[in-house]
């Protein structure tokens, strides 16, 4: 595709404004071509410094309070599962493999590493206090994770259309708990109830 | 500074390296997501989807390319672009996030912020003219060609030197 190497591409590329299959070329060159390699990083570079100064990043105190108190404290979650994400990975890797636990917490992350998946927001239904919450799931529907604040034993249903299957309840871990359905039932959305009562609802796209 | 045992980590796909990676960097990957997506959410899920992506593929990064927090910020800034674009919303957002109430606690270092201003303010004007509308404000490529009046073409040349120039005025050796 280039006639020697990828040129004015490479800040095109660094900027995000070529089309997929710019894109793919851009990578298969530079795979092979340190040149065009440092030429990529160099425009990567520059954009690192002008972001450092259009906005500032965010302090410690400040994440801190946001996901706490912030406006959108049901994203708390987000953050909670990739830290989990990145201990896992950690964990996983440095302990021998006749050490390596075989259940959850690995579960849900290798399941998120080896498909596509989607997220959806739980949000409160009726006037119930409920705790920020987010479901990740399989586009296949083939499992789904129930991430949510806080420590409560909600119980965790599918629903679709009219029916109703109970999948498990949310399991407290730290500041957050959660449930993995390793093989989920079809449903257009999923429920967390408090006995009888729905706290919260999800609909998967 | 650079921390050349980190990026090493990174690129060998060591565990440790995303971990430390996310820890250092996540925050300044999850405020350039926000300015392009105005959604805190969606900003954070972006950083999500960035760092899982780089765990699968393996092998996106290496230290010669550069700086790995200059790696990891353009590939969540891309993702953010991504996201926007897919969803039909076109630059919109980035024009909103420069008001909305979360970027007013994000305010750059104002000595950073006029440093910029400055290497700007020093392009030829049609190329500070360029990547004020095509970087700053977050316009396409075909949207920065109409208002300019230029080809398409045109605008990518310039904004790549312009970035070029930049990088002599703003990039140190301590990225
Ligand atoms: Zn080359």
């Amino acid at each position: 595709m280039f006639e020697l190497h990828i040129g004015e591409l490479a800040e095109l590329y660094a900027l995000g404004e070529l089309d997929p299959s710019e894109r793919a070329a851009v990578d298969a060159h530079i795979a092979g071509c340190m040149q065009c390699l440092r030429r990529v990083g160099e425009a990567e570079e520059t954009l690192l410094a002008l972001e450092r100064g259009v906005l500032a990043q965010p302090t410690p105190e400040l994440l801190d309070r946001r996901m706490r108190f912030g406006a959108s404290p049901r994203r708390y979650a987000a953050y909670a599962l990739a830290a989990a994400a990145g201990l896992v990975l950690g964990i996983l890797t440095m302990l021998p493999g006749y050490l390596r636990p075989a259940g959850p917490p690995q579960a849900p992350l290798l399941a998120m590493i080896n498909s596509h998946f989607n997220h959806a927001q739980f949000a409160a239904v009726g006037s119930t206090k409920a705790p920020g919450a987010k479901v990740i799931y399989a586009r296949d529907r083939s499992w789904l994770y129930i991430l949510a604040d806080g420590s409560e034993h909600y119980a965790v249903y599918a629903i679709n259309g009219t029916a109703s299957t109970r999948l498990g309840d949310l399991q407290p871990g730290g500041s957050t708990s959660a449930l993995y359905v390793a093989r989920a039932p079809a449903a257009n959305a999923v429920e967390l109830r408090d006995g009888a009562t729905v706290v919260e609802r999800a609909a998967l796209r | 500074m650079r921390d050349s045992a980190l990026e090493r980590a990174f690129a060998e796909r060591q565990s440790w390296g995303y971990e430390a990676a996310y820890r250092r960097f996540g925050a300044r990957m999850y405020t350039t997501a926000l300015r392009v997506l105005a959604d805190r959410g969606a900003a954070q899920d972006c950083v999500h989807e960035v760092m899982l992506h780089l765990w699968k593929r393996g092998d996106a990064y290496q230290p010669e390319r550069g700086a790995l927090e200059a790696f990891l910020v353009t590939c969540s800034r891309n993702r953010a672009l991504e996201r926007l674009r897919s969803a039909g919303r076109q630059s919109d957002a980035m024009r909103r996030a420069a008001t909305s109430d979360e970027s007013e606690e994000l305010v750059a270092d104002p000595i950073e912020r006029e440093r910029i201003a400055r290497a700007i303010d020093a392009l030829p004007a049609a190329q500070a003219q360029t990547i004020r509308f095509a970087y700053f404000k977050g316009m396409t490529l075909a949207e920065t060609a109409s208002a300019l009046g230029e080809p398409v073409g045109t605008i990518k040349s310039r904004l790549s030197a312009a970035l070029r120039t930049l990088r002599g005025s703003l990039v140190t050796a301590d990225v």
